[in-house]
């Protein structure tokens, strides 16, 4: 499976949200049944022949050699949308990449235009100067590098799907001081979103905010 | 699982836990149960401070939260569940064990500790302290503003050394008495006809060979073929369960002191560099294995304590065993999936971690499923302490559904530091851990002081743990895949109409709890605890 460009990682929130709560739901019956089994009276549990048979086929068995494959699958499944390996798969040769310089610090974001560049020969060769301006111009369906340094603590990057103060994460990553923290995305539609401090940065840590927006 | 008849019962009773340790196992559970009390009032500060119902100036109101999240944090880890964690595993060694611990003096020793370490948290505290419980390095020593010294800073490490060398004694003090000299070992006799798993006829004492003992202590023997296994010598559950648990946290303490050695360096001279991401990683080598330490023990006297309730025989069974050394082995390895979003770290490093998250999820199942399978149509008896711990097996069934979205290392970009993390946290140990807690001291309390607690305030505690701890650990799971972001003390509009509800939930749990504390209270008082003899 290939990501799109490391846009859109994953199953997303929503498919999250619903496989959580069928799960607890699914879960929360099985517990009432079981609990609701014990009410089972000595005759009965001494012809027990249910439980003789649970016990004779090793339910146990069944269950490990069963997580082991949905576990195994999971992890399969997940490996493109690792957000490392997404970008491996997701720059390729020939590609425009368009990066946004971030210097983060308590409390504010500088962001700032940091050029255009060509992955020839694995390479990145600009094709346009670097600018340093706070004049953004990213466009919806550009693969946008976002190059993230912190002049103090950890912060983090987070850029959210609306303008909303608070909102679902499209992406973030952590911004450790002493590393260039480096996350791809595609933005798909144009508008302004927010970009919020994910990481405990201090006392004003709430109002670390800022906004990008998208043409 | 061994049969726990009762002839099996008084077999573990029959070897008389010394009066010294019973002492000391109810300093531990008293002294875990106020820091419990005091970092609870700091949550409920919180909970005010968040829903706007406290008028303060808004450096006041984000300097109480700070530090009210970070003391809250280290306290319910370290104060509370550690502190009863090390205090009931001494006891479950000794008395399933049968033997005394090879130190009474280290037991104590790192019971002064860990009260040392919790008495400077909350002086840190006192002094505004609020780097978070995690410790992010540099934050500690860069507040930003005037926000805390580094007096306090310098307070709240050494709270983490005193603490780290009392869990290091206390694991060395479990080891060594489990390695040393004797061990009890449970008998099989016959095999049983209804579950084709063999019969455990006696228990008694033996002086097993190290590498055969380390065997069965990881539970590495369980899967060995019949023929091997059913000759190994077969360690009582609990024991294992103490066992991993203090190998796991010796491992995971070398995180802890490595990363208090960058602090202190960097307090002395913050002109050598320091690599903050180092400081991460090792953070989370011990953080992980100390989230695992609140609930191994506990997960070992499930083993126990709900057979007990059950009037039916219950055999030997290898799968109670079989989890075992993957627990040790991943609980180790799992560290990284904290630090997903660290795009510097090490590809492979992350790829480890991944495969640990889901690795680790493995032994849960099946812990799991053996104990819903000893409860399925057993005719239990439901007292305080077997409903406390299906409680407690629900809560960590949710949590890990929750956790293994979290621990997926794509998913985790929309998802990482939201409040579906608090919620997964709280899932884990208020409603995993802690039931299973409170279920054995309405078991081990009456054990040690031959008081029973009352049964009805023990219902009430249940019932408002359940209402308040569930409704808190869902809303924050719901809260947090809607976007709302952990650590935010001005919490925006959008998300007000869930304070009230979040602090109705969190005084439910305040209310349960005070509850309990007078019924150990009411029940204590008067009682003669063994004095200690010189």
């Amino acid at each position: 499976m290939t990501v799109n460009l490391a846009a859109d990682l994953g199953f997303g929130v929503d498919w999250l949200t619903v496989i959580f709560t069928v799960a607890v739901i699914a879960s929360s019956i099985i517990l009432f049944y079981v609990a609701l089994t014990t009410k089972i009276n000595a005759h009965q549990l001494k012809n027990d022949k249910i439980k003789k048979k649970i016990f004779q086929i090793h339910l146990e068995r069944y269950w490990a050699i069963s997580s082991i494959i949905v576990l195994g699958s999971l992890l399969a499944l997940g490996y493109s949308w690792s957000p490392q390996i997404a970008f491996e798969d997701g720059v390729n040769e020939g590609d425009t990449i368009h990066q946004i310089n971030i210097n983060a610090g308590q409390w504010f974001w500088d962001i700032q235009e940091g050029g255009k560049y060509k992955i020839q020969n694995g390479n990145e060769v600009p094709i346009s100067s670097q600018i340093n301006s706070k004049e953004l111009h990213v466009k919806a369906g550009e693969t946008v590098k976002f190059v993230a340094t912190s002049k103090d603590v950890t912060h983090g990057f987070g850029v959210l799907k609306s303008n909303k103060s608070m909102d679902v994460p499209l992406f973030q990553m952590q911004v450790v001081p002493g590393y260039e923290n480096v996350f791809y995305y595609t933005f798909k539609e144009p508008g302004t979103y927010t970009i919020r401090c994910l990481e405990y940065c201090g006392w004003f840590h709430p109002y670390m905010t800022s906004q990008i927006t998208v043409y | 699982m061994a049969k726990l008849d009762s002839k099996l019962e008084d077999i573990f009773s029959q070897f008389p836990v010394s009066k010294k340790l019973k002492r000391l196992t109810m300093m531990f559970i008293i002294s875990s149960i106020v820091y419990f009390l005091i970092a609870g009032s700091l949550a409920i500060m919180m909970r005010l401070i968040q829903s706007k119902s406290l008028l303060l100036p808004q450096d006041s109101m984000l300097g109480i939260f700070y530090t009210s999240l970070t003391i809250h944090g280290q306290l319910m880890f370290f104060g509370f569940i550690s502190m009863l964690i090390v205090g009931v595993s001494y006891y479950f060694v000794s008395k399933f064990g049968r033997k005394n611990l090879y130190s009474l003096k280290g037991a104590f020793a790192s019971y002064y500790l860990l009260n040392i370490g919790a008495i400077l948290l909350i002086i840190s505290g006192l002094m505004m302290y609020g780097g978070g419980w995690y410790n992010l390095m540099p934050l500690p020593f860069h507040p930003g503003n005037d926000g805390w010294s580094m007096y306090a800073t310098t307070i709240f490490l050494t709270a983490d050394l005193a603490i780290g060398i009392g869990l290091t004694i206390f694991s060395i003090n479990v080891i060594t008495t489990l390695l040393s000299g004797n061990i009890s070992v449970q008998i099989l006799g016959n095999k049983n006809e209804d579950s084709k798993e063999y019969d455990v006829d006696s228990i008694e004492n033996r002086n097993i060979p190290k590498k055969q003992r380390l065997y069965s202590l990881v539970g590495i023997n369980s899967w060995f073929p019949t023929k091997h296994r059913v000759a190994s010598p077969i360690i009582p559950i609990v024991l294992i369960g103490v066992f991993v648990n203090s190998t796991a946290q010796l491992a995971g303490n070398i995180g802890l002191f490595l990363h208090i050695y960058m602090g202190f360096s960097y307090i002395i001279n913050p002109d050598i560099a320091q690599n903050w991401l180092i400081a991460k990683n090792v953070w989370w080598f011990f953080g992980h294995p100390i989230v695992y330490f609140t609930l191994f023990s506990f997960l070992g006297a499930a083993y126990y304590y709900i057979p007990k309730y059950v009037n039916n025989k219950i055999p030997y069974n290898r799968w109670a065993y079989r989890p075992w050394p993957f627990y040790l082995m991943f609980t180790v390895m799992v560290y990284n999936h904290h630090i997903f979003m660290d795009m510097p770290n090490p590809v492979m490093a992350q790829l480890m971690s991944q495969f640990a998250s889901f690795a680790v999820v493995f032994p849960s199942g099946l812990t799991l499923m053996t104990i819903i399978l000893y409860l399925f149509r057993a005719r239990i008896r439901w007292n305080i302490t077997a409903m406390f711990m299906l409680l407690g097996v629900a809560g960590w069934v949710f949590g890990g559904f929750a956790g293994v979205q979290t621990g997926w290392w794509g998913e985790d970009v929309y998802l990482h530091n939201t409040t579906h993390i608090v919620g997964h946290i709280h899932l884990v140990i208020l409603m995993g851990s802690a039931p299973l807690v409170f279920g054995l001291m309405y078991s081990l309390i009456p054990e040690i002081t031959g008081k029973s607690l009352n049964r009805s305030l023990g219902f009430v505690h249940l019932l408002s743990l359940t209402l308040g701890g569930y409704g808190l650990a869902f809303l924050f799971i719901y809260l947090g895949y809607d976007g709302m972001v952990r650590r935010v003390a001005d919490i925006p509009s959008q998300f007000a109409w869930a304070m009230p509800y979040l602090n109705f939930f969190a005084l439910t749990v305040a209310f349960g709890m005070i509850l309990f504390v007078y019924n150990i209270g009411k029940t204590l008082k008067n009682l003669q605890i063994p004095k200690i003899s010189k």
